[in-house]
């Protein structure tokens, strides 16, 4: 028990002295996370109001589809992309294996369909009126579609902010992708992992704060969200 | 499945203001809703201002743009009054200064001048209503569908509605196919009147002609006529 009360005072030091080993990981992670949702919402917000504004057989199959992909395990993915970027696969001449850059990618691929279910959810929840509205003076589809992702913004950020808290608190596709280096691919959870198993209680901790620090913005985030959206609405 | 308009043949003249009397379900809405190209029919052809758009899409945002349609129960998107007006003439890609100038005009038209920089979301039925039908004259449309516009309106704001709409289609020469269930206005505001029962286009012609007797003991019916059947029938 004092040890661990130690290892807790250890690591609230480490956090107040802004700690370099501890900073550098932090902001790693925000930006290999960062950058994954951002392409990721570059994927999902045309391709999501494509597969709502369209009819076409099967879209309902799709739909499900990428629903079921919501909760697919962080391991599989990476799996998939260690495939196709190690040195034996397709895209092994790239020689992005254990970089940044393949994190970046590997977790736009894992928040890819959570982000782009949950985009479609929201403008399917918009009155129909709305796009019928918007065709009926004038609108192309084009631009009926940024006036629907205008008019569900909330539902949109919030389905962002639910992408980003997956890809900074997943472990196992940073870890197969990205080897874990330190100074080049070490993460919040990546570190963790690894520090717990070598019993460095002070360091996962501090880091562990950070994540949950995170997590907890991400809560007040998506709370205050879901109540402008509640008094917008009324 | 069961067809909600059966072998409808319609002409609307050019400059004409139609009206579309009907009871509830008789597929009044749907009806305009094919013409305003929301929906498709399918069976027959549509020919709208000199084109037809049964089997050419493509077209479809070339004439939806020569029109505009106030739908039955309207949406306000979440900006300003003026932003709603005005996005319309934003998707036609109009200058900005003119933008301004034709927004104000259209909102002085039905009277919500003073409501340009409120939250539309906040607005009431009938204001909203108003806004609506200011965004659809904002393009001068060539056709104006509207689906009972006055419905959610107190009798002094649809009468001042209607007086736009008049002079919109006067001044314009602007084509108004509109649904109402007001006969009063009906009469007031047809050039011609359509009878629509049950899917079906039982009756159309200029309004002393529909209701001055009604030639139908069906229409007669919904329009209130206060013959006894046998009097109709004595009459027939």
């Amino acid at each position: 028990m004092t040890e661990l009360w130690q290892g807790i005072l250890r690591a609230l030091e480490l956090l107040v002295k802004f700690d370099p080993e501890v900073m550098a990981i932090t902001f790693r992670s925000l930006g290999i996370s960062t950058s994954a949702c951002a392409i990721a919402t570059l994927v999902c917000l045309p391709l999501g109001s494509l597969i709502h504004f369209t009819s076409f057989k099967g879209k309902r199959l799709l739909i499900s589809i990428i629903q079921t992909f919501y909760s697919l395990p962080t391991v599989l993915v990476g799996l998939l992309v260690f495939i196709l970027f190690s040195r034996a696969g397709p895209l092994g001449e790239l020689g992005l294996m254990f970089t940044p850059a393949l994190m970046v990618i590997g977790q736009a691929l894992l928040v890819i369909p959570l982000m782009l279910g949950l985009i479609i959810t929201a403008l399917a929840s918009l009155d129909k009126t709305v796009a019928d509205t918007a065709f009926s003076l004038g609108a192309s589809r084009f631009q009926a579609g940024i006036l629907a992702l205008k008019e569900a913004r909330y539902a949109v950020i919030t389905s962002v902010i639910m992408g980003f808290g997956r890809a900074i608190s997943e472990v196992g596709l940073a870890m197969m992708v990205g080897g874990n280096i330190r100074g080049f691919t070490r993460t919040l959870t990546t570190a963790i992992s690894l520090e717990t198993s070598k019993g460095d209680i002070e360091l996962s901790l501090a880091l562990g704060f950070i994540l949950l620090i995170i997590s907890l913005v991400i809560n007040i985030a998506l709370s205050r969200l879901q109540q402008v959206r509640t008094s917008a609405a009324h | 499945m069961v067809p909600l308009l059966k072998g409808i043949s319609l002409q609307v003249q050019s400059g004409d203001s139609f009206l579309l009397i009907g009871p509830t379900g008789a597929g009044k809405t749907t009806l305009l809703r094919i013409l305003g190209l929301l929906d498709r029919p399918v069976a027959g052809s549509l020919n709208i201002l000199g084109v037809d758009v049964t089997g050419s899409p493509d077209r479809h945002l070339e004439i939806r743009r020569r029109m505009a349609f106030v739908q039955q129960k309207p949406v306000a998107f979440s900006c300003s009054v003026f932003e709603n007006v005005a996005y319309p003439l934003r998707w036609r890609k109009v200058p900005k200064n003119e933008i301004k100038t034709r927004a104000l005009e259209a909102l002085d038209q039905v009277g919500m001048q003073d409501f340009a920089d409120r939250n539309a979301r906040t607005l009431s039925g009938g204001e909203t209503q108003r806004i609506a039908i200011a965004r659809a004259l904002v393009t001068r449309p060539e056709i104006l569908l509207l689906d009972e516009p006055t419905a959610n309106l107190d009798p002094n704001s649809a009468g001042k509605i209607e007086d736009v709409l008049a002079w919109v289609a006067r001044e314009h020469r602007t084509t108004l196919v509109m649904t109402t269930h007001d006969l009063a206005q009906a009469r007031r505001l047809a050039g011609t009147v359509g009878v629509i029962m049950g899917g079906e286009l039982v009756e159309c012609g200029p309004p002393q002609q529909v209701f001055n007797p009604p030639q139908d003991s069906q229409i007669a019916r919904f329009i209130g006529f206060k013959l006894a059947e046998q009097d109709f029938n004595r009459m027939v």
